[in-house]
């Protein structure tokens, strides 16, 4: 499952995904400005808590009370590393040369993926952009794989992705 | 998170940038600012503000020149690329006020929302 794009670096932004996990069961105390002050941390972070929630809501129902398939959480953890990381420039119109706007690659695939696991059964594995993201106007092709909770449909929920993809979201970049 | 950057060229004044980083989190839509510099540009930063001031805060803002960039977090609530253009007018406008008319512009949104 490796994404050609993406560095093989294990780190993000200089901290392993065990750091900032432990950072996150510490309450983000004492404060580490390495961890704060960086945007992919900060995107790892947010998809810790939201799976941390999810393995706690398996957990909680009996239909899945053995503890979460560790193959399925490791599968889990390397695409929040590889999704994390900045990626490419996306660049943002505007009529001014003197402008020079964009929003990074890995922004984006953390907008989708928490989109995807805002739904309800859903949690994004990984998130994949295939094109030329640095062209205006180039197609480009969203790729989310997604874990579904036993017993949600499957088909009406992986459909529901693609409609509550961020181009329906309020952050949706335009 | 505060402060700014000035790697070369007359240096802006501190209260000025200052202000240019509270303008910028006063943007709707707008989060936070994340440094702007590049990994070793933040140390050497801060370690050269830490021996002139005592100060070894994270900047913001990067001056570097005819540039200025800026990174920012987005609420997730507005559409990003909006406010990314609204962060560039108030970058312009201050940056046509500091004798920076004609900068480029680099705003950078390196998250949305969470």
């Amino acid at each position: 499952m490796t994404d050609p794009l993406l560095p093989p670096d294990e780190l993000i932004d200089g901290h392993t995904l065990d750091e900032l996990s432990d950072y996150l069961a510490a309450g983000r105390q004492p404060a580490d400005p390495t961890i704060d002050d960086s945007p992919q941390c900060r995107a790892a972070l947010t998809a810790l808590e939201r799976l941390g929630r999810a393995t706690q809501d398996l957990l909680d129902e009996e239909a899945a009370a053995s503890p979460a398939d560790d193959d399925w959480v490791g599968r889990i953890l390397t695409g929040i590393r590889l999704d994390v990381q900045s990626g490419r420039r996306i660049p943002i119109a505007h009529p001014d040369p003197a402008a020079d706007l964009a929003l990074t690659e890995g922004a984006v695939r953390a907008l989708v993926r928490g989109v995807g696991d805002d739904i309800d059964g859903v949690l994004v594995g990984r998130c994949r952009l295939d094109g030329d993201v640095e062209t205006p106007g180039a197609p480009v092709a969203v790729h989310v794989e997604i874990s579904v909770r036993y017993g949600v449909p499957m088909t009406e929920t992986a459909a529901a992705c693609g409609t509550r993809s961020p181009r329906n979201s309020p952050g949706t970049p335009s | 998170m505060s402060g700014t950057l000035a790697t070369d060229g007359p240096g802006p004044d501190a209260g000025s940038t200052a202000a240019l980083s509270a303008l910028i989190l006063e943007v709707p839509g707008v989060a936070t600012l994340y440094p702007a510099a590049s990994p070793v540009g933040q140390v050497v930063a801060a370690i050269g503000s830490a021996l002139t001031t005592g100060d070894a805060e994270p900047d913001t803002v990067l001056v570097s020149g005819d540039r200025i960039r800026v990174r920012i977090g987005v609420d997730g609530v507005e559409a990003a690329a909006e406010v990314c253009r609204r962060v560039y007018v108030v970058v312009r406008d201050w940056a046509a006020s500091t004798g920076r008319a004609g900068a480029v512009i680099d705003v950078t949104a390196a998250t949305i929302g969470g």
